[in-house]
């Protein structure tokens, strides 16, 4: 049955316990949420930058690419101009070399010769080779028809003297394909200007290459030009055929079409689109040396996807970090519960267990007849003690005891109830101290063998006689006041349980008159103050010369000890016989 | 503390204080210490200052041995407080004093 502070101090406990819990949710998921939104965040950021590297490198790899293929396909126009430097007039020796040219590269599809004419041969000259169906045609681009000085291959060229490129084109006469045309100049030795050879490119074979270089599930490219026009698309319905905006309708896509729109305007070169249901990051970068716009589409999906792991990962680790700081808070509450739980129950037994010792004393701690007073005191220096006491009223006599059994706690006030039995048993067999003394310590004896033993003072005082028998076997001396303060000496003895055939004697001192009789248990000389200093026989002489009672000898070693809590237990046993007694 | 000797007694020698915290250390000490009991204990309490019934427990026991094995236990250096209580618990009359 716990005590209802100990009940109340668990349903506190509880209420702490539920707190605690609270606080620490509180605390911790806001921290740890704000942590993972932030280590996102970095995370991200990084992963931003790391994929448009990424984009750069392939806006890299197709710049080279392309640069690549138009070098390629338009060294031969270079050539030829290189070769008729030195002799201008020999032009029409490079004609079979053009016409070879387009014949043989797949991806030429026609070359121009184009003369100056205020230079050779003073008229003007164009002569054009072209594939178409499957052979290579030739003819003149001239008026009426064709301006071809006007042309801005032919102008340009000659303005700067330097090859140009064109910019893509759709050539509907030219087999309904996409071109960029190379205009060559020829210069002669002097570096004047005197014609242009051009190469006509097909580019969908470079809007092919571009696409077979870059193009994976979770990454593309496009190409456009600076009308949208898409020059290089995977979709080859699209590729060189529409512009990203009707593709952009075609899919219903609203965000590429915005993004495009933005890319063409130059605004933000990062996107974020959705392609048939798909999320994807649009980076965007300028072509070298170009008007053409690359973008490179990155998968969101496969761009975060070690985030995502990351963010799993943590979460995990949060949560699992979580549960476990609960459960051990929970665990050492718990453990926390069970100790008070413990503690209160050890205390709740000791309590039980000093009534039980309680129980077995006398009854009354003043026991009044018409011939003496007896009154006693005891208190124990734990819960339960090791000091004992009684009496028993005989016929023209009293007989009483007090008794102190080493050390203290359980043991001792188990030791202490066994003795307390044999003794009263003892005093049931005889009336004698000595015998009362003797047979007690053969008994204890032969219960049991323990290290323990206890000190008795056993005394009886006969009214008839005037005589005061007592036997004392290791306890201290006792206190008689008559009209004298003294101590009686008698024979020492062993303290009971020590050893076996002790030859326990009675002292005799013949009383008349009234007198008090004071014994106590040496918890009593042994109190000590906070100074250390012992309360001492001479104090306990000094208390009772002056005032003569249990009560205040208890009061004075209370006094004297103050807030020091008591080592030993503290017994006072005094015995009064005489009517007179009442005055001293 | 305690120390013992084996010369014509077994001297055990106590000093500063015996009480609950080392009395069981003690008895186990002294017990280690002198192997059996084959000759007479002689206590050395000089330089003792305090004794409580739990170091009284140990001299006892100590004394009890003795007995057993047909051997006798002395006492010497009581001085002040400390032969009071060799004396008001009665140990004097199992233990004999000596100079």
């Amino acid at each position: 049955m716990m005590k209802k502070r100990t009940l109340n101090f668990l349903m506190h406990l509880d209420a702490i316990q539920k707190k605690i819990i609270f606080y620490i949710l509180l605390i911790s998921i806001p921290m740890l949420t704000f942590s993972l939104y932030f280590i996102q965040n970095s995370a991200a950021t990084e992963l931003k930058k790391f994929a448009e590297q990424r984009a750069n490198t392939v806006v890299n790899k197709i710049d080279r690419e392309v640069k690549d293929y138009l070098h390629r396909t338009s060294t031969f126009a270079k050539q030829a101009s290189f070769m008729l430097k030195l002799h201008p007039e020999a032009y029409r020796s490079v004609l079979p070399f053009l016409k070879k040219e387009v014949k043989n590269n797949s991806n030429v599809y026609g070359s121009a010769l184009a003369l100056e004419p205020s230079k050779m041969p003073q008229k003007k000259y164009c002569k054009y080779y072209y594939e178409h169906n499957n052979t290579v045609e030739e003819k003149w681009l001239m008026l009426p028809n064709y301006d071809y000085l006007s042309q801005a291959w032919f102008s340009e060229v000659k303005k700067h003297k330097n090859g140009i490129w064109s910019k893509p084109y759709f050539d509907k006469g030219g087999g309904n394909v996409f071109m960029s045309t190379f205009s060559s100049p020829l210069l002669d030795k002097e570096n004047h200007f005197f014609g242009v050879i051009t190469a006509d490119i097909k580019i969908d074979k470079l809007s092919q290459k571009i696409q077979e270089l870059t193009y994976s599930k979770e990454s593309f490219v496009f190409v456009v030009d600076k009308e949208g026009l898409l020059l290089s698309h995977p979709d080859d319905h699209y590729a060189l055929k529409e512009t990203v905006f009707s593709y952009a309708k075609d899919i219903h896509s609203e965000t590429l079409f915005n993004a495009y729109k933005g890319i063409l305007t130059k605004d933000k070169h990062i996107y974020s689109v959705t392609i048939e249901s798909q999320d994807y990051t649009l980076y965007s970068a300028d072509m070298p040396q170009s008007d053409l716009k690359i973008a490179v589409f990155i998968q969101d999906a496969m761009l975060y996807e070690p985030l995502t792991q990351l963010r799993q990962k943590l979460l995990l680790i949060t949560f699992a970090g979580i549960m476990i700081i609960l459960m051990m808070v929970l665990f050492i509450l718990q453990q926390f519960k069970f100790d008070i739980m413990k503690t209160s129950k050890r205390k709740s037994e000791l309590a039980l267990a000093k009534k039980i010792q309680m129980s077995f004393l006398p009854e009354q701690k003043d026991f009044i007849t018409e011939h003496f007073n007896i009154h006693a005191y005891l208190e124990a220096a734990k819960e339960i003690g090791g000091d004992l006491y009684g009496y028993k009223e005989l016929k023209d006599s009293v007989i009483f005891y007090v008794g102190d059994v080493s050390g203290k706690g359980v043991p001792a006030a188990l030791f202490m109830m066994a003795t307390q039995i044999v003794l009263e048993n003892a005093i049931d067999t005889t009336e004698d101290p000595a015998k009362v003394i003797a047979l007690t310590n053969s008994k204890l004896l032969e219960l049991s063998k323990n290290g323990m033993f206890v000190t008795l003072l056993v005394v009886k005082y006969n009214w008839n006689d005037k005589m005061l028998t007592f036997c004392n076997a290791g306890h201290p001396t006792f206190i008689v006041k008559t009209t004298l303060l003294f101590s009686p000496l008698g024979k020492f003895h062993p303290p009971v349980n020590t050893f076996a055939n002790i030859d326990y004697k009675n002292t005799f001192l013949p009383i008349e008159e009234p007198f008090k009789l004071f014994c106590f248990s040496d918890g009593v000389t042994e109190a000590e103050n906070t100074k250390q200093v012992l309360f001492g026989i001479e104090r306990v002489a000094r208390v009772l010369a002056v005032k003569c009672s249990v009560k205040d000898l208890q009061n004075s070693i209370s006094i004297f000890v103050g807030n020091r809590p008591a080592n030993d237990d503290i017994t006072i046993l005094s015995f009064s016989y005489g009517e007179d007694v009442k005055k001293m | 503390m305690v120390e013992i000797d084996k010369e014509k007694k077994i001297i055990i020698k106590l000093s500063n204080r015996i009480d609950a915290m080392n009395a069981d250390n003690t008895l186990e000490s002294i017990l280690e210490l002198s192997g059996s009991i084959d000759r007479d204990l002689l206590f050395d309490v000089t330089e003792l200052n305090y004794i409580s019934s739990a170091g009284l427990q140990v001299v006892l026991k100590c004394a009890q041995l003795a007995q057993q094995n047909g051997y006798e236990t002395f006492l010497k250096g009581a001085e002040g407080t400390i032969k009071e209580i060799f004396q008001v618990s009665g140990f004097l009359t199992f233990i004999k004093e000596i100079q």
